[in-house]
């Protein structure tokens, strides 16, 4: 099978899949809708240039985590990250169970965290994978999973690993 | 995994799917037309190389059942192109690199096998030019699909052999998936008309598209110029639902012109369409 059939047959099986995340970046279902349309036709551009069939699903990921940035950068919806954000994250913890319901705790995670929260956890990649999403290495990833864990108050019991 | 994280993992699948989905994931996926070979172009400086070997697809097909059936609402079927085979090897002095597609899904079977048939036949012939060949040769076949819609599906098969020159060709195999048949080009038109009305319209555009672009050369004012297209002329519908009259290369054009297209407007046709089922 060539790689242009790959990748439609991935994204057929994958479409909701695809839809959720861009949904949890943008919250809205006809942004989702135009993040998942316009990540297609990117990727149909650009699946020749892929090199290694068996990073397909990381690349078609990263380009939907990129086209939904981009949307937000655009509209400037941007969750502000800053120091003072993740402070207010951390303070209390009456503030927990506040934010029990999952979208309104993913608004308050700045972007950085966002992502690898939601790829690791929400459509189970794995580390190595996320590394070539974001583009950094395994220790950044996990960094960064490990920290927004926390600013959600989410502790892993034990016998779980942030890894598999 | 703690009882919260289960609990938001349940609330993200439960994130509603909007019934658009679908459409919008199947005009994404078929957004993607003939960029993949339409900018190459090849400059050969010596002769040209073996005549056109067209592949043609001969089913029955009428054009009153055509008609009759394009009110009737059919239910889509899952009709796929897959690659079936591959063939690479690659020497010191010649390569081949061949993907043979299948057809799968189609309910007239008797179709699907003779389509496949051909498809194996081409690959098989490529690769016998290969074996005989005692070297300087360099053989290239894949596919796509040109258009995909509710009621249609367009394959093409491209091919190109380096030798001493070079010689590009697209083939087009379009199959009307609720049908089940293989559109030919007669089949689309009430009348032999449309031969002189489309040859005409090709004229004009050559034209056009010469004196835009003193770049292009067509065989027009020439000894041996274009003067018709062939009732069974090389043709796929694309995404506008538009009639592409296609010419492979040297047929009506120097070589460094590749494989030349042309797209009729529905306007000039649409009086000798048997229905708008295909073209509108």
């Amino acid at each position: 099978m060539n790689k242009q059939n790959m990748f439609v047959q991935m994204v057929e099986e994958h479409k909701q899949d695809y839809y959720r995340l861009a949904y949890s970046y943008v919250r809205n279902q006809a942004d989702a809708l135009d993040i998942v349309s316009e990540s297609i036709k990117k990727g149909l551009l650009s699946i020749n240039k892929l090199e290694n069939v068996d990073a397909l699903r990381s690349w078609f990921y990263k380009i939907i985590v990129r086209t939904s940035l981009d949307f937000l950068k655009k509209h400037k919806r941007m969750t502000v990250s800053d120091h003072d954000t993740i402070t207010y994250l951390q303070r209390g913890e009456q503030d927990v169970y506040m934010h029990f319901d999952l979208h309104d705790a993913l608004a308050q995670l700045p972007l950085q965290y966002k992502t690898v929260i939601l790829l690791r956890y929400f459509e189970d990649l794995k580390i190595q994978e996320i590394a070539t999403v974001i583009d950094e290495n395994v220790n950044t990833v996990k960094t960064r999973l490990y920290r927004g864990l926390k600013l959600l108050k989410l502790e892993l019991t034990e016998g779980d690993e942030m890894d598999e | 995994m703690s009882n919260r994280l289960k609990e938001w993992r349940r609330q993200y699948n439960d994130i509603p799917i909007p019934a658009e989905l679908d459409d919008i994931i199947e005009s994404a996926l078929t957004s993607h037309t003939q960029q993949k070979h339409s900018k190459k172009r090849w400059l050969w400086p010596t002769s040209i190389v073996a005549a056109a070997s067209i592949f043609t697809a001969t089913v029955n097909f009428s054009p009153q059942a055509a008609k009759a059936m394009s009110e009737v609402p059919i239910l889509k079927q899952i009709i796929e192109v897959i690659t079936i085979d591959q063939i690479h090897e690659d020497e010191e002095s010649k390569s081949i690199d061949v993907e043979i597609p299948e057809i799968s899904g189609l309910e007239n079977h008797q179709l699907e096998t003779h389509l496949n048939q051909a498809f194996l036949e081409k690959g098989k012939q490529l690769y016998q030019e290969y074996t005989d060949s005692s070297g300087h040769l360099a053989i290239q076949s894949d596919y796509s699909i040109v258009n995909e819609n509710n009621q249609i599906l367009s394959i093409e098969l491209h091919t190109f052999k380096a030798e001493a020159s070079g010689y590009e060709q697209k083939d087009y195999l379009t199959i009307d998936k609720e049908l089940q048949t293989v559109l030919t080009l007669p089949s689309l038109f009430t009348s032999e008309a449309y031969v002189e009305v489309i040859s005409e319209e090709v004229k004009k555009q050559m034209k056009q598209n010469m004196a835009n672009d003193e770049n292009l050369i067509y065989w027009l004012d020439d000894v041996e110029s274009f003067t018709t297209i062939n009732r069974e002329q090389s043709f796929f519908i694309n995404e506008e639902n538009h009639l592409i009259i296609s010419f492979d290369e040297y047929e009506v054009a120097p070589g460094y012109m590749g494989v030349v297209q042309f797209e009729i407007p529905t306007e000039m046709i649409d009086e000798l369409l048997v229905s708008d089922r295909y073209i509108h």
